[in-house]
């Protein structure tokens, strides 16, 4: 008999998930401090409540399965649909803005081939709904450089869009819906080559054509707003640059400069974004580690018109990230190792608990003799061995 | 942290152009010029090269182990992983094309395609509307109508001559392709100060050369 796993899963051992619930605890504490309340949505959902509107999903992405009526159910592959869902449903007489927070496992199918192939994986993020100033954006922003600095990431970059500077771009240039879906990747993959092939397609030239070949190289610091400034006398361009500009500009007066830059190319794969969107990036790891992001129209969907922003964290992506630039696993510690020996068990109980309520990490150990539990004491790497009825003797 | 670039280049003809292209950016290849079986080859200012098949370069820059990749377009497509992909360096050109004996309909049944690009060969097809089954071959894709295993082929043709030595002819073009630059997505960002200078320094230098030509 051999015991398999399913693809692209795998078992999580004490060493990493100290770190690892640490690490979470760390998180939550951070969302909790900041009033946002905590969250659990359902793991398994009807597959209908991901397949609607602008945040659906590509069926191939979701892990699928039946109930007794026939109806397709999905493992959620992600937060923000059920806590939309929440906000519209069970929350619906909550007077916004909502807080609201979640850190749970999430499951997809990693259809295609990419380094961040895991079918079951955490997620931590926040949904703050129903506030559509700047400052929001900029709260949510920080509250996910916290979470990095708490979890003592030495070197990450969070970078910084606004979907409304490439649609009205997109406008400007007089192109419909589908070649918009069709620019988009290729905007996200700095593609400039792809962009011009597509554009001189569809019979641009000129200054049209060059401002949006300049799209991918819009990225950097504080001078990419200027620099895009000069690009485009769009409402909706300049309204987007002043919106990113006052977001940016809280950022950086709080002490964040180094570690926010923008990009002006960051459209996003899914639709729903609508303003400002960011991607946090850490040295040393190819993946982002969290992502997020204005999305005011989703909630309509929902039957609650409200806007909202937020972000949501990969907890597998941080630890990765974390020890590629040399987090240490912590070595599991052991205070004491008490063998009974002949003593009687509600004595040995009534001294273990006297410990444990002081908070020492006690092991009981049947051992036949005083040899076999230091081999054991050893092995474990006891700090302390107690013997039954015996007076404490110090290992090590 | 570490701001040294890591570039992935697709073993042969590619790393050779793609070395010329680097050193006119100033930059250290010398190393990559010792013979031997090293696959890894750290230069003087700190970068350091890796050669690796074709392939494996996108997945190489994917996971970030290398921020700079140079590898031709046909196996960006059959990768088809989240790079930037910022630079067309021009050289490396030819076309990916289905291919077979001349007359050979696309329409009216159901094809066999033999090729090295089973993804790009599902999407093209898909496309057209049409069902195919895909025999996913690693060499000498040419052989398949002659010998009878498939109907057509997918490949990428240079000058069609390994086509017309076997009696075969390209029966649609799909695409041109050529060598590209591919960068990580965080190692742009992160590496900003090493890697933005050699992008736009490389887009100036492939204009001049157009210019000439």
């Amino acid at each position: 008999m051999r015991f398999l796993l399913p693809d692209l899963v795998g078992d999580t051992l004490s060493g990493e998930l100290s770190l690892r619930r640490a690490l979470e605890g760390e998180i939550r504490e951070e969302f909790s401090l900041w009033g946002f309340d905590e969250v659990l949505p359902a793991g398994l959902d009807l597959y209908d409540n991901y397949a609607f509107g602008s945040g659906a999903r590509d069926q191939r992405d979701l892990l699928k399965s039946f109930d007794s009526q026939g109806r397709i159910l999905a493992l959620r592959p992600e937060f923000t649909a059920p806590l939309a869902r929440l906000a519209a449903t069970r929350l619906r007489d909550e007077t916004p803005p909502l807080r609201l927070c979640y850190l749970g496992s999430a499951y997809r199918n990693p259809a295609e081939a990419s380094a961040q192939k895991r079918a079951e994986f955490t997620q931590a993020g926040v949904e703050l709904m129903g506030e559509n100033d700047p400052r929001a954006d900029a709260e949510v922003i920080l509250l996910a450089l916290r979470c990095l600095e708490k979890a003592g990431l030495p070197d990450c970059v969070l970078e910084l869009g606004q979907v409304q500077f490439f649609q009205g771009l997109m406008e400007e240039a007089g192109l419909d819906a589908p070649a918009i879906q069709e620019l988009r990747p290729l905007a996200e993959q700095k593609n400039s080559l792809a962009i011009e092939l597509l554009l001189r397609e569809r019979g641009l030239s000129g200054r049209v054509l060059e401002r949006l070949m300049e799209l991918p190289m819009l990225f950097g610091g504080g001078e990419v707003l200027e620099r895009a400034r000069r690009l485009s006398g769009s409402r909706r361009c300049m309204e987007a640059l002043d919106n990113l500009e006052q977001v940016y500009g809280i950022l950086c007066r709080s002490g964040w400069k180094d570690r926010v830059s923008i990009d002006l190319g960051l459209v996003r794969g899914l639709g729903y974004y609508t303003g400002v969107v960011f991607r946090g990036l850490a040295a040393g790891f190819g993946q982002p580690l969290l992502s997020g992001g204005r999305y005011d129209d989703l909630l309509a969907e929902y039957g609650r018109p409200m806007p909202a922003t937020g972000f949501a964290l990969g907890i597998e992506h941080l630890l990765s990230a974390l020890k590629a630039q040399g987090a240490q696993e912590p070595e599991p510690s052991l205070d004491v190792l008490y063998a009974p020996l002949d003593e009687p068990m509600e004595e040995t109980l009534k001294r273990c608990e006297q410990m444990r309520s002081k908070g020492l990490r006690v092991e009981l150990y049947y051992a036949k003799d005083k040899e076999e539990a230091e081999r054991r004491a050893r092995s474990r790497g006891a700090q302390k061995l107690i013997l039954g009825g015996e007076v404490a003797k110090t290992n090590g | 942290m570490d701001k040294a670039v890591t570039f992935a280049l697709a073993k042969g003809r590619l790393a050779n152009k793609a070395v010329e292209l680097l050193e006119g950016q100033g930059i250290d290849c010398g190393v990559l010029r010792e013979q031997g079986r090293r696959l890894v080859f750290d230069g003087p200012d700190g970068c350091r090269f890796l050669l690796v098949k074709p392939s494996d370069v996108p997945t190489y820059v994917d996971h970030g182990v290398a921020d700079v990749g140079v590898v031709g377009k046909d196996t960006l497509m059959e990768e088809n992983r989240p790079l930037y992909e910022m630079l067309d360096l021009g050289f490396g050109a030819c076309r990916l094309c289905v291919a077979g004996r001349p007359g050979t309909s696309l329409n009216d049944r159901h094809l066999r395609v033999a090729t090295k690009y089973p993804r790009i060969a599902a999407e093209v097809f898909a496309q057209r509307g049409s069902t195919i089954e895909i025999i996913r071959l690693n060499g000498s894709v040419e052989l398949g109508p002659l010998v009878g295993l498939s109907d057509v082929i997918l490949d990428i043709v240079e000058s069609g001559a390994t086509l017309k030595a076997n009696g075969l002819c390209v029966l649609e073009e799909i695409c041109p392709v050529s060598a590209r630059l591919v960068v990580n997505r965080v190692s742009l960002k992160t590496k900003e100060s090493a890697i933005r200078p050699l992008v736009e320094g490389l887009r100036a230098a492939l204009k001049e050369e157009r210019k000439e030509k």
